[in-house]
């Protein structure tokens, strides 16, 4: 099916799953990335991303074509990743940082030279997803639409539908978040016993 | 520019929107204060990882498993509908009663008056209407219009002076063959002086001028002894022709139909 996504939105309103499938198809993956950015894992991402794609198959004929359909769909998933996390009031987990053979070893910067590669190598990034996990869900999902998914501020606005200032402020605090649990893991070479 | 107005601009520094003045502001500060440069140089660093965190994969069985639960939902959806007229099929069977009953009203007036009124609005409708209303309205008209009486058809007369009206007599003479043969000549000769001209053939319905009604109801009974007359009385119009207006006496007549019975 090649049909324009207008089209495939005006068949799944009428329940054409196959539209529906065709449709959701360009947005599938990242549903599922978002929900497991946000879980920090696959198996709850599974679950959510399958209840998102349920929830958007049954409340299409609310989707007014106000804003693009990937900013509905992405709204719903940020929604859900909320609401599920809230539930569970367990978005705080225990820092720690394993692989099967044991702790990572994180570089710890050079304090003077402070080089980007040494902030670029897979434990960082293993650091950061980990640490991502002990902010709460509403600065979590900050540095998940806008440092791992590159969205602009007003396309963030739009997907969590608040204002741009709130936005801004969000991100900022987000990112200042993230950074100290970093710092305080001592992952980034500055004093551990902050935490 | 103090650390703390540093640290606040630092996010938008980094996403590039700061404007002109804010950004040189910020760079010079930076420039000279090597922990403020720090924390951009380690932001910076965080940001740039996490772009590179990347997507994974879907599991191998997403699209397997939302198919399936695509289709138990349209199940659903479909249930739920019939759940609902069967948990209030009472309510459901009301109102389709009442539509029934309503429309019924509406087809047979009671919402627009009378059968009559329904007819005349039907005929100043024609005028200006559009064609299909003109078919139903029409339609109606020659309903509400059809002869009351069983006993008589109310067709045009055969030697007739146009169709019949509802302010016309109309009379049955009911008479056996024996009757007809012996009278059917002396019935027509009264009909010819009535209407004082000849007529040519014998059929079984006539037409005289509605005045002379009951003067043909007694030469039927007095002279030809057939007793089996019946008279359907106009709808509406005066029984004295005179008290018509001029120049429309003509139109009322008394149509006479013969019925021979085996």
């Amino acid at each position: 099916m090649n049909y324009p996504e207008k089209e495939l939105v005006r068949k799944s309103r009428n329940g054409d799953i196959e539209a529906f499938e065709s449709l959701i198809q360009s947005y599938e993956k990242r549903i599922f990335n978002i929900a497991y950015r946000m879980t920090g894992d696959r198996e709850d991402a599974y679950d959510i991303s399958q209840e998102v794609c349920i929830k958007i198959y049954k409340f299409i004929k609310k989707f007014r074509g106000d804003s693009s359909f990937g900013t509905w769909v992405y709204r719903i998933t940020s929604n859900v990743c909320i609401d599920e996390l809230r539930k569970r009031k367990a978005n705080v987990i225990p820092f720690t940082i394993t692989n099967p053979e044991g702790e990572y070893e994180i570089p710890v910067a050079d304090r003077d030279k402070l080089p980007d590669e040494a902030y670029e190598s897979k434990e960082l990034s293993e650091a950061i997803r980990l640490c991502l996990l002990q902010l709460e869900p509403k600065y979590r999902v900050m540095i998940v639409l806008k440092d791992i998914y590159g969205y602009k501020y007003e396309e963030i606005s739009k997907i969590l539908n608040i204002n741009m200032g709130t936005v801004k402020s969000r991100i900022n605090r987000a990112r200042k978040l993230l950074k100290d649990e970093l710092e305080a893991g001592n992952l980034l070479g500055t004093n551990p016993s902050k935490k | 520019m103090k650390c703390s107005d540093a640290e606040k601009l630092l996010s938008a520094y980094i996403d590039g929107t700061l404007n002109d003045d804010d950004k040189a502001k910020f760079e010079e500060h930076i420039d000279n204060c090597s922990a403020c440069r720090r924390e951009y140089h380690i932001m910076n660093a965080m940001i740039v990882s996490c772009r590179k965190l990347g997507d994974i994969d879907l599991p191998e069985n997403f699209r397997h498993d939302l198919h399936e639960r695509l289709i138990k939902e349209k199940r659903l959806k479909k249930r739920s509908i019939y759940r609902f007229i069967g948990k209030y099929k009472a309510l459901v069977a009301a109102c389709l009663m009442l539509a029934v009953v309503l429309g019924t009203a509406a087809g047979i007036g009671l919402f627009g008056g009378s059968p009559k009124r329904s007819a005349s609005t039907a005929q100043s409708q024609k005028a200006s209407g559009s064609a299909k209303d003109e078919k139903m309205i029409s339609n109606d008209a020659k309903l509400f219009s059809a002869p009351s009486s069983p006993a008589l058809d109310r067709k045009s007369p055969e030697n007739g002076t146009g169709t019949a009206n509802s302010s016309d007599n109309f009379v049955n003479v009911n008479i056996s063959k024996a009757e007809y043969d012996k009278y059917s000549k002396d019935i027509i000769s009264f009909i010819e002086s009535i209407e004082g001209q000849k007529i040519s053939s014998t059929p079984l319905q006539y037409t005289i001028p509605k005045k002379f009604t009951s003067e043909f109801i007694s030469k039927m009974k007095d002279s030809f002894k057939i007793y089996d007359v019946m008279v359907t009385p106009a709808d509406s119009a005066p029984e004295n022709d005179d008290a018509r207006p001029k120049g429309e006496s003509a139109e009322y007549k008394a149509i006479i139909q013969i019925n021979i019975n085996e």
